[in-house]
């Protein structure tokens, strides 16, 4: 992308019932380096309790940036006062951390990436844009979103195993049970996950099934 | 370290610079913010030699940004990115204005270049007043000693002050350093003084290419 472009925060945010995502780096389509900010009234959560390990993670290291209001952080079990311009850097990927907004308005920042690496769009980014379209059964745009994120990370066993989720959804249980099996393969955790999702019940009596997620 | 945690007015410093990047030790992105009051510069004018993509946040006050000659009035809030390739600056046009900036290139581990330690001389450099800059280069080196960056811009501004002998030593020191510097001198108009002598030409390997006009 060249050139330059702006935006206010509230243009770009996507309002759901657990908080508001400011999709930063999609909407600019930064490439180099992660960021988004996630916003919140009193009690609501920012950010979920994590850490940077996970199947769907980059190891990431993360800077914080309490742009408005006031966050409560807790990393590693201890609790971190974040009022407006508090910056938190969380450099182990292991370390769990999650915020909570303390009063309304409260909008943290997130900018993030992995040392010694060139910057990847973290596959839960795809997973972000595609699974809200379950709960609306429009799986065409669900597909279309985490099928995205197999070019930057082919064959990841979490991309595969959400789409085999909506060939099952779909009725198209032989594509179901193949996406399926090779996100097995890749990860073996999705085969007790696959067990008891009901996105399967479609082919949960087929002999292929009970082979792959044995 | 599990986390470190800072207000951004509790981080010291350097001119209206506050270093984010330096105080945490953070490898995988640059990230810092400017500060200033109403008609004062954030940041100097330039264009991202290092092939980053930028994305500044104003967090605190109004900015007023020219990129590529457009002038853009950002308020508390705005999100800005520019490509590397354009020419962008910012002046502060409200009281206690503060703008982050993150940045990276596209396909690349970030590589840190310790610019924001030369905050102090630039002044003095930009301003052609090549003594004080060597002066504050020097102190800034006792600060931090053998830091590339630092040896490579005292090297630039005793070449451009006449003091020959010693910017030939201290670009040595600086490619000694690390390797980039070697192709960046070989380019760098500060050292047309010294450009042809054969110290300076063998130092950033072009010794071997010098005089061969058959």
């Amino acid at each position: 992308m060249s050139g330059w472009s702006k935006a206010w925060l509230p243009e770009i945010a996507i309002v759901r019932e657990r908080g508001t995502w400011f999709p930063i780096r999609q909407h600019f389509g930064v490439h180099a380096f992660g960021v988004n900010a996630w916003g919140g009234d009193e009690g609501q959560k920012l950010i979920g309790e994590h850490d940077e390990l996970g199947p769907t993670a980059q190891q990431h290291e993360e800077l914080y940036a309490v742009l408005s209001g006031h966050a409560k952080f807790t990393v590693d079990g201890e609790e971190v006062d974040a009022p407006a311009g508090t910056l938190v850097f969380v450099p182990d990927p292991a370390s769990k951390r999650a915020a909570v907004a303390v009063e309304d308005g409260t909008t943290v920042l997130v900018a993030g990436g992995k040392p010694d690496e060139p910057f990847k769009v973290g596959v839960w980014e795809y997973n972000a844009r595609g699974l809200p379209f379950f709960d609306t059964k429009e799986y065409d745009k669900a597909e279309e979103a985490l099928s995205a994120g197999l070019v930057e990370h082919p064959d990841h066993p979490g991309l595969l195993y959400n789409l085999a989720c909506i060939r099952s959804l779909t009725g198209e249980g032989d594509e179901a049970i193949d996406l399926l099996r090779r996100s097995v393969q890749g990860d073996a955790r999705y085969a007790e996950y696959a067990r008891g999702d009901s996105d399967f019940d479609a082919i949960r009596e087929d002999p292929r099934f009970a082979e792959v997620t044995q | 370290m599990s986390y470190a945690v800072a207000h951004a007015d509790e981080i010291k410093r350097i001119e209206n610079l506050i270093p984010v990047r330096l105080h945490f030790g953070i490898q995988a992105f640059g990230v810092n913010m400017w500060a200033g009051e109403p008609g004062e510069d954030l940041m100097p004018e330039h264009e991202e030699d290092s092939g980053h993509e930028e994305l500044y946040v104003v967090v605190a006050g109004r900015a007023t940004f020219t990129i590529a000659g457009n002038e853009i009035d950002a308020p508390h809030g705005t999100l800005v990115y520019v490509s590397p390739d354009e020419t962008r600056k910012a002046v502060a046009a409200a009281p206690g204005t503060r703008v982050l900036a993150v940045g990276a290139t596209r396909g690349k581990a970030f590589e840190a270049g310790d610019w924001e330690l030369w905050m102090p001389a630039r002044k003095a450099y930009e301003a052609k007043d090549y003594e004080r800059a060597v002066d504050l280069a020097r102190q800034l080196l006792v600060e931090h000693p053998g830091v590339p960056l630092l040896l490579y811009n005292l090297a630039c501004v005793e070449a451009l002050g006449g003091r020959h002998d010693e910017a030939l030593e201290h670009v040595r020191q600086a490619i000694e350093g690390h390797e980039r510097f070697r192709e960046f001198a070989r380019g760098d108009e500060d050292f047309v003084s010294i450009k042809d002598d054969p110290q300076f030409l063998a130092v950033t390997g072009q010794s071997e290419t010098a005089g061969t006009g058959a």
